[in-house]
């Protein structure tokens, strides 16, 4: 998954603005609170059956570091 | 004791926040003020140019616990959120201190920051505390907001209450567990909580219901033995006979407002609260429950802005004006 695709879901699913989710932005200062990290993680295994909870996703350094996770259990499943 | 913001980039309207320590009557309790205004003194005073909003949350919460509306709101204005004794870092409530005190401790936090009036937005928990400042200062409190009110809280929550305080009250740290462990008990308290928090009969008409679900289920069981005996005091507190004191409330515009399929405080306990407080409007917000400013954060947050600027609420399409 890419960090556009990432983008699109926090902004469009996950109610986040859009301007502060950038590639490096630490998920705190990306406006990335538990809420989020819920609904992504919700989003991901609806849409495409990626299942990944919304503590590992917690553990991504950044947005893009989220989206290479991301990726990762896409591949694995 | 102040914790001033670092210095801020021309331009930056990033939200920021201020720390101030608190003590009230031996009890030490924490608020943040989070604004985006560099100049941030300028909301002080006696003629600020907007006030700040207040906001008393839930029993459960803390004051990191409104991301969202924070960051809706301090672009506007100052948001100040706050531990007050008994929640999130603060001090202890002695168990015979009720909301009475917790709003003496919240008028004490004004004359601290030196603010002469406020917007008060209170939820759940906060809606009694937020209540009284209104009723014993209305020359302190600009527009009041209760967000999910109720005069008592009735039927099976409360039976779910007692027995939530009976079974936390009762079971201890086990040999090697610390106050500051996860407490397992929680398990089947947790999903009950959320049942009664949550209209799960609703989940299809209530947005978001599931994450909301799962956040608040999570959260729970993650409560250690310390958080969970501070929920228990809570919960004593929320089963008074009367959570909010008798006389109204005259001279301060007033919302009162709530999910249409609220279950935890129904609309119907949030009118008779409104129907308390002179001129009030009341407002409840369409496919949304108690647990309304995660499920539909971005029109909670409308309908708190358009409030405090004295703009109508009718006709919005997420709300229904009672």
């Amino acid at each position: 998954m890419t960090f556009e695709q990432v983008k699109e879901i926090l902004t469009d699913r996950c109610g986040l603005p859009s301007a502060p989710v950038t590639p490096d932005a630490p998920l705190a200062s990306a406006g990335v609170d538990s809420m989020a990290l819920v609904m992504l993680s919700l989003h991901l295994e609806d849409r495409f059956g990626v299942e990944i909870s919304e503590d590992q996703l917690s553990t991504a350094t950044c947005v893009d570091d989220m989206a290479k996770l991301i990726s990762r259990y896409a591949v694995s499943r | 004791m102040t914790r001033p913001s670092p210095p801020r980039p021309a331009g930056d309207t990033t939200p920021t926040e201020e720390l101030h320590h608190l003590r009230w009557q031996d009890m030490n309790y924490v608020c943040r003020v989070v604004h985006t205004d560099p100049d941030a003194g300028h909301w002080r005073g006696p003629h600020p140019v907007a006030e700040p909003l207040l906001l008393l949350g839930g029993a459960l919460q803390d004051m990191y616990a409104w991301p969202r509306l924070e960051r809706r709101i301090a672009p506007h204005t100052p948001v100040i959120l706050v531990d007050l004794p008994g929640t999130g870092t603060a001090d202890d409530l002695p168990e015979e201190e009720g909301f009475d005190t917790l709003a003496a401790a919240a008028l004490h936090l004004l004359d601290d920051l030196g603010l002469a009036r406020v917007n008060v937005l209170g939820a759940s928990y906060g809606a009694p505390i937020a209540y009284r400042m209104a009723q014993r200062r209305p020359d302190r409190v600009s527009r009041l907001l209760l967000s999910g009110a109720t005069h008592r809280v009735t039927g099976t929550m409360r039976a779910f209450l007692r027995e939530a305080v009976s079974h936390i009250e009762g079971t201890v740290p086990g040999p090697g567990e610390s106050l500051d462990d996860a407490c397992p008990a929680l398990g089947l308290y947790a999903d009950r909580l959320v049942s009664y928090l949550v209209n799960t009969e609703e989940h299809q008409r209530v947005q978001q219901s599931a994450a909301v679900q799962r956040l608040l289920r999570k959260q729970a069981l993650r409560t250690t033995w310390r958080q969970a005996r501070r929920h228990a005091a809570c919960h004593r507190r929320v089963l008074e006979p009367a959570l909010l004191p008798q006389g109204g409330v005259t001279g301060v515009p007033a919302l009162v407002f709530t999910g249409e399929h609220d279950m935890t405080t129904s609309p119907r306990q949030n009118r008779d609260v409104a129907r308390t407080i002179a001129g009030s409007t009341m407002v409840l917000l369409k496919e949304a429950d108690h647990m309304a400013h995660l499920e539909r954060d971005a029109e909670y947050a409308h309908l708190v802005l358009r409030f405090l600027r004295d703009e109508p609420l009718d006709g919005l399409d997420f709300a229904y004006t009672a």
